[in-house]
């Protein structure tokens, strides 16, 4: 198999998207998901399309392989691939273009793979499709594939079944069956959004590897602005089925011209503390979207024009694109400077203690076979009134488990949990439903938390019913006074969850938490279910509410920007231990060890020009039926020495107060 | 098959045989106390309401060994069972062995005839409606379906018959010969309640396998690999229908297990002496050895027929493993 290049001359595009418009029509009306939408991409170049829910870019994606969801089609516009133009050909033309010139991954490993053939199989039929090579050889070709995605023992592996490898390894048989044929385009849709931060950074690096070595031309899909700045070298920013702007990366993240994309880099959580700044309102309804300009309902530049009169896309700069009326003034405009923080400090920081936990164990067992799942093994901290401690960690690291304990929804092995200073385990009757008041929780995904058949104001009086708070008219007016301190109206009361969209939905959510006059709420990823825009409005919520409160949050989340932003002080867990504890500056500033190190390098950051430590992780979270002897991190840690496979090191202080388990980091 | 394997599949297969040992005991537990709970006494029950000399009453309650300890006729039965030995039939005096043993082979006869015919209609049928899903083949399909279902076989039995034997005479309305004595007529006189059985259980099948096709053709991976370039009947028949016939195994399992144990209406209506029809007139003669026996080979067919689903079913889905 020789490498070849199928890229077109420098001055032909390769893919050519040209007014692209597709639409949905369903019996509750039409749905205009992509609206106009032109780009084009290079030979060799890596073009990231980002946007939120709706808007057009994963609908975009699939109308260039023709695989667009029924009854979604093209109404109008064109997509060429070197001159040719895709919509316009055979059923059998598409067959041998997919997967040979134009190849595609998506966004979950998990479920993209068929689980009853073999990987070998999935792969050699990926080869076999394009190419004139007997079994035998597609075989070996395949475990040579196999071997270029990093994947040990390749030859042995083909014979493996996809739930025999992890996510992230399935996403690199993915990547091996797209890169099979050598495609001119590979178009990946979110291929890494379902993976943990650290596998993420070894698949992009991967990508990035296999497709310079190739001469491949990426189109890049995402909602995640770090992945573009560190992946892409132009970004299309999309709005509800429209191209908002389009430049090269590094000047898109520099000097935005469309409100949207100020509005978005605004919204990313932030290191400094201030008040973060959301785009107001909500995503716009596909069904009904807004006259003009698509954005104007939500755009602080908003004038007469833009209601009226829909902005072509023009240049300001070459190479630069914008569709605004009033793209020079966004451009003249400089990012507001940063607000007065608020330090943990500022905000009282207290030192009463709210919740402590002691030595946590839990062990899931696996039936009577005596193994078990040791998903939490011996976890300390204290969170103190007023303050936020983030669990942070990727999953299997035994945060969620640790949070559902400290609210006795599950008993620990072993260990003690106080709230207030009662051991919780030991609750009975009253202590235990006065603990019930003082600790609330807010979970991840505002879609499945609400019953779809009670109204708001039902919901949020739900657990005052439960614990037999005060008369129906009290608690009707309870709710009504909690939908204003979240921000919605007293009149939503009586509407039903699915009239809200997902950061609605969430304020309700926390309007419920907060029913019975909480002092602890537990926050188990409350944002990464929502867009970018909509996760800043509830974060700042949250925040406001902790200050006017006085709450103590234990926060869980995987997105260490959203935890730079929130917390005051930052556990990290891996494998179901804390291996470093300390104030939000220390874990981020100075994170003494490794594994936060890799964890902080494997973060995207939405900055192109920013300098990266070079850390990526390699291997895989081991499987907690089993974890490794010593410390638990030393089979991927860089610099894991004798004493760590032998010697489980303790949490330990050092002189400045951050407390951290391995042997080898310095003070 | 690699050394490994062999050993897990032999311990595999080990293992089930002793839970179906167990299941065995269980039934044969279940049918020695039902027996028992019949209310009265089962002796006079037997011999019906006018022998009402004692004499004659305990000599019959010695012969079935019912004026033993509970206990005692319990570890019989079961003894009995182990050699294999059913008991003698009340009426015709014939060992229960014998009478199960004329009766299961046209049974199983008529079951494998119907089971195919419900196989061969329900796999094409249910693959073009749901490649056709919403159109009119799909809507014919599904409509045809929901009358097999819905129709009661006696309906179904009785138009054959007027049309097929009485009206046409292409076909003989009932009764059984053996294959040994004459091939030929005794598949002419299997036709009629085969494909009435078959019909009944392809009605069934035929929606359940239209469900799972249409939700496997919305997976992921049938996404993946259009996007590698395979085409419509390569996904259809190379990636869609293996993962579907997963769920279906285990209906088609269940609807085996009812035609084994004996079609009682078709076998009356078309008067053949299968096991559901042994069973049916042994419970209108009170003869409960005959009907003993019969409920303990039936129970025994369904053990192994789920058996064989599960075997089936690990070498269909690789994440069920045999062990």
């Amino acid at each position: 198999m020789t490498v070849q290049q199928k890229g077109a001359t420098a001055t032909s595009p390769t893919l050519e998207v040209v007014d692209l418009h597709v639409a949905f029509d369903t019996r509750r009306g039409r749905i205009q998901a992509v609206n106009g939408v032109s780009f084009s991409l290079r030979a060799g170049e890596r073009l990231g399309i980002v946007g939120e829910s709706g808007s057009g870019k994963s609908v975009t994606a699939q109308a260039a392989v023709q695989l667009i969801p029924s009854p979604g089609r093209i109404t109008r516009g064109d997509i060429r691939l070197k001159g040719r133009s895709i919509p316009g050909l055979s059923r059998r033309e598409l067959q041998s273009l997919r997967g040979s010139e134009l190849a595609m991954i998506f966004q979950d490993p998990m479920t993209s793979l068929n689980p009853v053939y073999t990987v070998g199989h999935q792969l050699t039929e990926a080869i076999r499709l394009h190419q004139r090579i007997d079994k035998a050889a597609a075989r070996r070709y395949a475990a040579e594939l196999l071997a270029s995605v990093h994947i040990p023992q390749p030859e042995s592996r083909l014979s493996s079944y996809p739930h025999q490898f992890s996510g992230g390894m399935r996403q690199r048989v993915m990547i091996a069956i797209a890169l099979a044929n050598n495609p001119a385009v590979l178009i990946a849709d979110e291929p890494t959004t379902a993976l943990d931060v650290t596998t993420q950074k070894q698949i992009l690096a991967l990508l990035d590897e296999l497709c310079r070595a190739h001469g491949t031309a990426v189109v890049f899909i995402t909602h995640d602005l770090g992945v573009v700045a560190e992946f892409c070298d132009r970004v299309v920013v999309m709005y509800g089925g429209q191209v908002m702007e389009t430049a090269p990366t590094s000047e898109l993240f520099r000097s935005p011209q469309h409100p949207y994309t100020l509005g978005l880099l605004e919204s990313l959580p932030h290191a400094h503390g201030e008040e973060l700044t959301p785009i107001p309102g909500e995503l716009p309804d596909p069904r009904r979207l807004p006259e003009g300009c698509i954005f104007h309902p939500r755009c602080r530049y908003s004038e007469a024009r833009c209601r009226q009169e829909r902005p072509a896309l023009r240049s300001l700069q070459p190479g630069h694109e914008v569709a605004c009326h009033r793209a020079e003034e966004v451009a003249g405009y400089q990012q507001q400077d940063a607000q007065p923080s608020t330090s943990a400090s500022d905000r009282g920081g207290s030192k009463t203690p709210v919740l402590e936990v002691r030595e946590l164990v839990k062990h899931y067992p696996l039936g009577r076979t005596g193994a078990f799942v040791s998903a939490v093994e011996g976890v300390s901290f204290t969170l103190y009134r007023g303050e936020t401690l983030a669990l942070v960690g990727e999953s299997g690291s035994g945060k969620t488990t640790t949070a559902m304990t400290t609210l006795r929804l599950t008993d620990p092995t072993s260990g003690e949990v106080a709230f207030e200073g009662n051991d919780i385990f030991a609750l009975r009757g009253r202590a235990l439903r006065t603990f019930r008041h003082g600790a609330q929780v807010v979970f991840q995904d505002p879609y499945s938390s609400l019953d779809p058949r009670m109204n708001v104001r039902d919901l949020i009086s739900e657990p005052m019913v439960i614990q037999g708070d005060g008369t129906r008219q009290e608690r009707d007016d309870r709710a009504a006074e909690l939908l204003e301190l979240v921000g919605l109206q007293v009149a939503d009361g009586a509407r039903f969850p699915h009239q809200f969209s997902g950061g609605q939905r969430q304020r309700i959510a926390i309007a419920r938490a907060l029913a019975l006059h909480p002092t602890l709420l537990v926050c188990d990823e409350p944002v990464s279910a929502l867009d970018v825009s909509v996760q800043a409005q509830i974060l700042n919520l949250l925040r406001r509410l902790q200050r006017e409160l006085e709450l103590s949050y234990l926060f869980i989340a995987h997105d260490l920007s959203v935890v730079r932003y929130i917390a005051d002080r930052v556990a990290v867990m891996y494998l179901g231990k804390i291996v470093e504890l300390g104030s939000k500056e220390e874990i981020f500033e100075d994170p003494k060890h490794p594994y936060t190190q890799a964890l902080l390098s494997a973060s995207p950051v939405p900055n192109p020009d920013a300098e990266r430590d070079p850390i990526t992780l390699g291997g895989e979270i081991p499987s907690p039926v089993d974890p490794p002897p010593g410390c638990r991190f030393h089979t991927r840690c860089p610099l894991a020495e004798e004493v760590c496979r032998k010697q489980e090191p303790p949490l330990r202080q050092l002189s400045d107060g951050q407390l951290v388990a391995c042997h080898l980091a310095e003070e | 098959m690699t050394r490994a394997n062999l050993v897990r599949t032999a311990r595999f297969l080990g293992r089930r045989m002793l839970g179906l040992l167990l299941v065995m005991w269980l039934v044969a537990t279940l049918v020695f106390v039902i027996l028992r709970l019949i209310p009265g006494d089962p002796v006079q029950i037997i011999s019906g309401i006018d022998v009402v000399d004692p004499a004659v009453l305990d000599e019959l309650r010695a012969e079935l060994g019912l004026d033993e300890p509970l206990l005692v006729q319990y570890l019989r039965w079961l003894a009995k069972l182990a050699t294999g030995d059913l008991g003698v039939s009340i009426r015709s005096q014939t060992p229960v062995t014998e009478l199960i043993g004329k009766a299961l082979p046209v049974t199983l006869e008529l079951a494998l005839f119907a089971f195919l015919i419900g196989l061969l209609i329900s796999v094409p049928a249910g693959a073009a409606a749901s490649r056709r899903k919403g159109k009119l083949t799909d809507a014919l399909i599904t409509s045809s379906a929901l009358v097999g279902i819905s129709l009661p076989s006696y309906v179904l039995a009785l138009v054959a018959i007027y049309w097929f034997a009485v009206k046409w005479q292409l076909l003989p309305s009932g009764g059984y010969v053996s294959p040994t004595v004459d091939l030929l007529e005794n598949l002419r006189m299997m036709i009629l309640p085969a494909v009435t059985l078959g019909l009944i259980t392809a009605g069934t099948l035929v929606r359940m396998l239209r469900r799972n096709l249409i939700d496997q053709l919305g997976e992921d991976y049938v996404r993946s690999a259009r996007a590698r370039g395979a085409g419509e009947n390569l996904v259809f028949y190379g990636h869609v229908m293996r993962n579907a016939l997963i769920p279906y195994v285990t209906i088609a399992g269940i609807e085996a297990g009812i035609l084994l144990s004996g079609a009682v209406i078709t076998e009356s209506i078309f008067a053949i002496p299968g096991l559901g029809r042994l069973m049916v007139t042994n419970i209108y003669d009170r003869d409960y050895p005959v009907v003993q026996g019969a409920v303990f080979v039936v129970a025994g067919m369904y053990v192994l027929v789920n058996f064989l689903v599960d075997l089936l079913y690990s070498w269909l889905d690789p994440r069920v493993s045999l062990s």
